[in-house]
């Protein structure tokens, strides 16, 4: 009973962590670091990570069932930078849609040889929406499944492909890469672990929070970690620089005229164990902020004979679209990529201090050496964070960092000005 | 505590929208104050809050409320928002999403859209 649930926490923390955008981002990584830095960078990604998990965990002992982001945040730090962090997280959510739906696209286009991807979005947000509007859900077992099969089919087209590439053969250190290159991998990485923690508020059980759900995030991290390695690595010893997506390039290498089936069932089944439920986690989250007043009360808007939060799910995909024909402006892939870890970096360090900071308002002292380790790694999360916007046109990457930024404090004012309002009409009533 | 969720049992049940929010909706739902021993069991049956009772739940189907015994009180009595409380994280409830919507929507029927 103990060993299926862990295993069950494991895969939704894999499976939240791992879409189908990472075969992406582990390839961009390979560009940016080779060979022995590959390991190193995800390393560092993974070191980071873990102590992320241990402080999201700590607050998870603290507050069981909460809303991570609302409530830890908002005890810890405070209102504004909790509202804030919302809002980015918003901002993040239509990113990763926008490229979960251009990498399936990519995937499908060369599946079938004509040039979809523009256009699976306005196939795959629909059905999101309208599984979730049915209230829809498959069992929890069939989380587990994909995911292992997911993490079986990656491990072993990885594997598959390094023995069958003659480049690997050759394969040493490279000459370290630069100061730039280092970061920009690092910080790249953090994309590839983003995601494990949306496994907190799924507990079936208070005593959960004692310890298994820590446990499985920090199994999580590492399997991620090796599969990472072993995909990058087996990217940047066989890779043909042929603009065909990794996944079909390894899985081509793999197992030859079946690489391309492979390849598909692996894109969607990376697509599938995350984006359904990270859909169904922002619109609860959008309902429960629509509730309190964080966001406009007819976003709380239910179906009495559902339960279903339709308000929150229809404005949930329609933010999604608006992301995905973002992407449709230019080759954005990229920058989406990056941003996207830039902001997840952000919201680690904010978890982070956070902990620490709720460790010395009630009372319990952390060492020394423990407050350290966690101010530097928050620190190295920025840095990195900084450090993945310079794979690319760094100056777009701010631009696109400045634009978020300004509209999620001008949202954040807006929320404010509703609670403070709220409050008034609650003392007057 | 007891009278509290007495009191919510009355005007939930005397509720007119009481049989379209309760619906086909049986569980059991524990309540526990942390800084008190003990904790209640509200059992729903028949599109109504049936019975409340001293203990614990063994039912499958069980939603579990957790908060002081203060916070659990102005819960019950509508003096405070859940939502407020759960996001404050001074209320805990450990239940799937459709049953924490629906625990709202109880809460608004009841309290707000009066």
């Amino acid at each position: 009973m103990n060993l299926r649930r862990l295993l069950y926490y494991l895969s939704v923390s894999v499976g939240m962590a791992m879409s189908s955008s990472c075969f992406f981002v582990a390839a961009t990584l390979s560009h940016e670091v080779r060979q022995f830095w590959i390991v190193a960078a995800l390393a560092v990604g993974m070191l980071l990570c873990l102590n992320a998990a241990h402080s999201i965990g700590t607050m998870a002992r603290r507050f069981p069932g909460a809303t991570g982001i609302r409530t830890y945040l908002r005890r810890g730090l405070g209102e504004t930078p909790s509202i804030f962090a919302v809002y980015l997280l918003f901002a993040l959510i239509a990113c990763f849609m926008a490229l979960e739906c251009q990498v399936l696209g990519d995937a499908l286009s060369r599946y079938v040889g004509v040039d979809i991807s523009g256009s699976v979005f306005l196939i795959v947000i629909p059905v999101a929406m309208a599984i979730n509007l049915f209230g829809l859900s498959l069992p929890r077992i069939a989380q587990v499944v994909t995911t292992l099969l997911l993490i079986g089919g990656i491990v072993v087209i990885a594997v598959a492909a390094l023995a069958a590439s003659p480049q690997a053969a050759a394969a040493s250190s490279a000459d370290f890469p630069g100061f730039d290159h280092a970061l920009a991998g690092v910080g790249l990485s953090i994309f590839l672990f983003m995601g494990f923690e949306w496994v907190v508020p799924t507990a079936l059980g208070k005593e959960d929070y004692d310890g298994r759900i820590q446990r499985s995030m920090v199994a999580a991290i590492v399997t991620l970690a090796v599969m990472y390695t072993l995909f990058s690595f087996a990217y940047d010893a066989a890779s043909s620089a042929s603009g065909t997506p990794p996944q079909f390039e390894l899985a081509n290498l793999a197992f030859g005229r079946f690489g391309n089936e492979t390849a598909l069932v692996l894109t969607i089944l990376a697509t599938a164990t995350t984006l359904n439920a990270g859909f169904i986690g922002t619109t609860r989250l959008v309902y429960g902020l629509a509730r309190e007043g964080v966001l406009p009360a007819r976003l709380s808007r239910i179906s009495l004979s559902t339960m279903v939060p339709y308000a929150a799910v229809i404005a949930v995909g329609v933010w999604s679209m608006f992301g995905s024909a973002l992407l449709l402006v230019g080759t954005l892939k990229e920058t989406i990529a990056v941003v996207c870890a830039f902001l997840y970096a952000c919201l680690y360090a904010m978890f982070i201090v956070c902990e620490l900071r709720l460790r010395r308002l009630n009372g319990v002292p952390a060492g020394a050496a423990y407050q350290a380790s966690k101010y530097a790694t928050a620190l190295l999360f920025l840095i990195f964070g900084i450090g993945a916007l310079s794979a690319g046109s760094f100056l777009l990457h701010m631009s696109f960092i400045a634009a978020v930024f300004l509209a999620c404090a001008l949202c954040t004012r807006y929320a404010e000005r509703n609670l403070a309002k709220r409050a008034v009409v609650l003392q007057r009533g | 505590m007891l009278q509290v969720l007495e009191q919510f049992r009355d005007r939930l049940n005397s509720h007119p929208d009481r049989g379209r929010l309760l619906k086909k909706w049986n569980p059991d739902i524990e309540i526990r104050a942390r800084d008190r021993l003990g904790s209640y069991v509200l059992a729903f049956a028949g599109d109504r809050l049936s019975s409340i009772r001293d203990g614990i739940s063994d039912k499958p189907h069980v939603v579990r409320i957790e908060a002081d015994e203060l916070t659990l009180k102005a819960v019950f009595s509508g003096a405070l928002s859940p939502t407020q409380a759960y996001f404050d994280g001074t209320l805990s409830v450990l239940a799937d999403d459709s049953d924490q919507v629906r625990l709202d929507a109880l809460a608004y029927a009841l309290w707000e859209a009066a």
